[in-house]
């Protein structure tokens, strides 16, 4: 699949129908949406899970929860793959915050994480939402936009983020706290 | 409410997208969403605010197989929705609502021909080519569907059908009629079968349909109330018929429908 067709406008009308299909509960339509998609839903869900077997199983029930809920998607709120990036996040953060997980498969080198997390994978054209983001997260204070990414793309927790970014929890939750505000009035401009 | 409660709903919200909330307040969150169209919009707000940053994440490959896992979990829901369907037909039916009842065997019939559609894709190129295509005559009912022929189709994909079946339904005479049929390889028969309510659990032979390249009669001893709702299939099986008595190869299943309003 080429990966940067996602980021065109007819891969979000194609998908728009293929979610369309899947709400009658066609399974061709699944299958394409599933060979579409797979890929960066579970570069979402492995980010966090950072284990391979667990992700799969998260990945598993985050298609069938697409297959569920397919007929409440709404073209009008979200685009398909938000969507259903959506819901792989949400469901994947409720397994990391559910329990421990198995030892991940890699050791988490935290200045890895962050370097990756600067870039957006290339084959991507970037999205109208990401640049409104990134100008609003380059008026954060220095680390806290790197702090808001981690949050995001690697699932961690408030403790997590007070280790990784060496704060004490109270810091985290006030760098939390001030960030959102600030995010919200540059974001709602 | 006031300003400070206004902004700590907001920070509350962006914390539970962001994913930093612990298992609770997550909890809290998702419960209350649900009775609070504000707090649920302010989800969806956040949602989009973020969702941009999905694009730093690199792809990843899960294994190969793992669609056919989601299908067999799938079918599995299927079929335990398909037993609850069941109860509550058997439900429906002892308190005299029929119609309804009907509505749900059809739905049921309905998800496993969808079923079967998907996986003939993947099985043998016999089951592939493989449809029924039925012309009825209508049943003797005052109805304004009085003269609508009734008809069922069932194939696997977009191709000709691979047998037309007409049934006289006064008579009950069924004709079925090859049109791509192909004979089958050596050692192998087509199996005609009637499934009703009425007649058993299982489906009931109507014989083999030995030579395609001629239309076949069949005369069907049933109640024509019963024919006008079964399930009919045609099967794959071993020469000589299912040994078992009931379909063992691939098999494709329909009921009646009439052409018209």
């Amino acid at each position: 699949m080429n990966q940067s067709l996602l980021s065109e406008q007819n891969t979000t009308e194609s998908l728009a129908n293929l979610l369309l299909k899947v709400a009658q509960e066609d399974r061709l339509a699944f299958s394409e949406l599933y060979e579409a998609t797979h890929r960066k839903l579970f570069g979402i869900v492995y980010r966090i899970l950072k284990n391979q077997a667990a992700s799969e199983e998260v990945l598993q029930e985050v298609y069938l929860k697409i297959w569920e809920k397919a007929e409440s998607f709404d073209a009008s709120v979200a685009s398909p793959i938000t969507w259903m990036a959506t819901i792989a996040r949400n469901r994947t953060i409720d397994e990391v915050r559910k329990n421990k997980l198995p030892d991940s498969d890699v050791d988490v080198d935290f200045d890895l994480i962050a370097d990756d997390s600067m870039t957006p994978d290339d084959s991507f054209t970037k999205s109208r939402d990401l640049l409104k983001l990134e100008a609003c997260l380059a008026e954060l204070e220095s680390p806290r936009a790197e702090m808001i990414k981690a949050a995001y793309l690697d699932g961690f927790s408030r403790q997590e983020l007070a280790e990784r970014f060496e704060q004490p929890l109270g810091t985290i939750k006030t760098w939390l706290h001030r960030s959102i505000k600030q995010l919200q009035g540059c974001m709602n401009l | 409410m006031n300003n400070n409660e206004e902004i700590s709903i907001n920070t509350l919200v962006a914390e539970y997208v962001l994913g930093t909330l612990d298992k609770d307040e997550r909890d809290a969150v998702e419960a209350r969403r649900v009775n609070d169209p504000v707090l649920d919009q302010a989800i969806v707000n956040w949602q989009a605010h973020l969702a941009g940053l999905n694009d730093y994440v690199q792809d990843a490959e899960p294994r190969k197989d793992l669609f056919n896992d989601i299908l067999a979990k799938l079918d599995q829901r299927i079929d335990n929705k398909a037993m609850n369907d069941k109860s509550l037909h058997d439900t429906l039916m002892s308190t005299a609502a029929a119609s309804s009842a009907v509505v749900v065997e059809m739905e049921a019939m309905r998800i496993k021909l969808k079923r079967w559609r998907f996986s003939a894709l993947g099985a043998s190129a016999i089951a592939a080519c493989l449809a029924i295509f039925m012309v009825v005559k209508p049943p003797i009912a005052p109805s304004i569907q009085a003269n609508a022929p009734f008809v069922a189709v069932f194939q696997a994909d977009d191709k000709q059908p691979a047998f037309i079946m007409s049934l006289d339904i006064e008579t009950r005479q069924l004709t079925v009629r090859p049109v791509t049929a192909q004979g089958q390889a050596a050692g192998k028969t087509y199996q005609l079968w009637i499934k009703a309510d009425e007649i058993g659990p299982t489906p009931r032979s109507l014989g083999l349909l030995a030579n395609v390249s001629t239309p076949i009669q069949k005369q069907i001893n049933y109640d024509p109330a019963v024919i006008r709702h079964a399930t009919f299939g045609i099967s794959v099986e071993p020469a000589g018929g299912s040994p078992t008595g009931v379909p063992t190869g691939p098999a494709i299943h329909g009921r009646l429908y009439p052409t018209s309003l």
